[in-house]
């Protein structure tokens, strides 16, 4: 009985649930940066998804299968779902009862789903999808184009295409079947598959077989100039709208993914993904470049220069590594990805004969406003520059303080163990100290969070 | 994800309030001042606000004006600092 009661207990604790019965999983993951978004109770495996895109009436209707194991013994659980309509849901080949709660997909199967089972969730659906109106960065989710359409999107996206748990600490695989009307391009992540034609509309396949975060998901669809190759024995696509010039600063920017790739390789550890790529698109509302998993996509403000944009690209492919292979698992540490991937481009210009990371330090240091914390920015200032520029800053100060041999071992380490899973600052500080030996909590705490300027180290 | 920061001459709806609008602007306004000069430089602020007061103003008003009272041609520098995509040369003072 005593042993009975101690393990009751410890569901109890460890579930938050008075009992073991089937019960509803949570209907938000409990990101307090992302209210609503992710479910509880189940982790996806992976995602087979066939969507057809119709551009001339925005349609689209799809088709999902999405294979979990339950965490939770659960009588129902749901799916983030923005706008769509659902026809039919089944769960392991039976219909499921499924209703809609604003941007929940409610699904109950006939049977409760007992802890540990694997299940296979069908979903078939369509309608026109719409954006997710964010107010700092212009419009995620689905947006129609001129030609096509554009689905991308930070800190989510894919609900507004996909029946999805849609929070980076759930990562799945993914294949993706595109079906549009021939003469179009769709591109999306991972690896190309075959090509096939019917009817007039042709399918594009896609598969990122390596977990992958919802938000790093993508589908651009239209006119495209797609350059296919390969580079260290992996696929690699990149694509440029038709209407830019082949010799223009987008084509030659996205021509460096594989020389910037082999540069953070060299400093990082092992490309993580299967495939390279990436993509430029001309949408006025994709105002950023999101980094969208083995194909980041560039929006066109990072081109109006003239001229090639290193950098860009140099950033977006370090999240291949910091962020995407290794994902946070609450928004809180987005800086583990910004800080990094901007620490990136300073490694990547002193490379390149510009300023040496230590310049851009000083020069960062001396302009930072330390009142503005790192981790734990606020939902608004998740891509502020406490985020970007001073979580650079604390990146190269434990390299100052530990030496590059140690910093350079911990970075490699990181990108090892934490490959394909979610990790935290907590995590990265005990790394750093396990890697140094050295006491390094007070460092991260002046850098991350203190209110004022650190002791230089 | 990097945001882009346009340029604060034309910072389109999105960035209507963004740094480059507040923080670059008031670079501009410096690299102005450091152009033509103190005297020069707070003769244009009071005389814009005096001529503009109550009404509405427009930046090509602003430059015109600018050239006016200090007799130099400085479309170039508002161009570099409110429109341009790579980093100014830093302004020659008077």
């Amino acid at each position: 009985m005593a042993v009975a009661a101690a393990v009751v207990l410890a569901g109890c604790l460890a579930s938050g649930r008075d009992d073991d019965r089937f019960h509803p999983g949570a209907a938000e993951i409990g990101d307090p940066y992302v209210p609503g978004a992710g479910n509880g109770g189940y982790d996806v495996d992976s995602y087979r998804l066939a969507v057809d895109y119709d551009p001339p009436s925005d349609r689209l209707s799809g088709r999902a299968v999405v294979t979990a194991t339950a965490t939770e013994p659960l009588s129902r659980f749901n799916l983030d779902l923005v706008g769509l309509d659902v026809s039919t849901v089944t769960v392991d080949g039976t219909r499921a009862e499924h209703r809609r709660d604003g941007d929940e997909l409610v699904v109950t199967p006939g049977r409760g789903l007992a802890r540990g089972s694997r299940f296979t969730v069908e979903v078939a659906y369509a309608g026109v999808p719409t954006a997710r109106p964010d107010g700092q960065l212009g419009s995620g989710g689905f947006l129609h184009t001129d030609d096509g359409a554009i689905a991308l999107g930070q800190p989510y996206s894919a609900a507004t295409w996909f029946p999805v748990n849609d929070h980076p600490a759930d990562k799945a695989t993914y294949e993706i079947e595109v079906t549009v009307p021939d003469g179009l391009e769709a591109l999306s992540n991972g690896v190309p598959g075959e090509r096939t034609s019917t009817g007039g509309r042709t399918t594009w396949r896609w598969a990122e077989r390596t977990p992958m975060a919802s938000y790093l998901s993508t589908l651009v669809i239209g006119e495209y100039r797609v350059t296919s190759g390969t580079h260290a024995g992996k696929p690699i696509v990149t694509a440029v709208p038709e209407r830019l010039a082949a010799t223009g600063p987008e084509a030659t920017s996205l021509a460096r993914t594989a020389e910037i790739a082999d540069f953070l390789a060299g400093r990082f550890g092992p490309y993580p993904f299967e495939s390279y790529g990436g993509i430029v698109v001309t949408d006025p509302r994709v105002g950023y470049a999101l980094e969208t998993q083995s194909r980041p996509v560039y929006g066109p403000g990072f081109f109006r220069g003239g001229q090639p944009n290193p950098a860009v690209v140099t950033h977006e492919l370090a999240h291949q590594w910091f962020g995407n292979s290794v994902a946070v698992a609450r928004w809180r540490d987005i800086w583990l990805n910004e800080g990094f991937a901007t620490y990136a481009e300073w490694l990547w210009e002193e490379h390149d004969g510009g300023r040496t990371a230590q310049r851009n330090f000083e020069l960062q240091y001396a302009m930072t406003d330390w009142s503005r914390p790192t981790l734990d920015p606020g939902r608004g200032q998740m891509f502020g520059s406490a985020v970007y520029k001073r979580g650079a800053l604390a990146v190269h100060a434990l390299r100052r303080t530990v030496g590059d041999e140690a910093f350079f071992t911990i970075l490699r380490t990181w990108t090892t163990e934490r490959r394909g899973g979610n990790a935290t600052t907590d995590d990265l500080v005990a790394l750093a100290e396990r890697v140094s030996g050295k006491s390094l909590r007070p460092l991260f705490d002046a850098w991350l969070s203190g209110r004022t300027a650190p002791a230089l180290p | 994800m990097i945001v882009h920061r346009s340029p604060p001459g034309k910072p389109g709806v999105k960035n209507l309030f963004s740094e480059s609008v507040y923080e670059r602007g008031a670079m501009t306004v410096h690299a102005l001042r450091v152009s033509v000069g103190d005297k020069a430089f707070f003769e244009i602020l009071k005389t814009w606000v005096q001529e503009q007061r109550n009404a509405t103003g427009t930046t090509e008003e602003f430059v015109e004006l600018s050239e006016r009272i200090s007799g130099k041609q400085l479309d170039k520098l508002f161009d570099a600092w409110l429109y341009g995509t790579k980093k100014p040369t830093a302004p020659k003072p008077l």
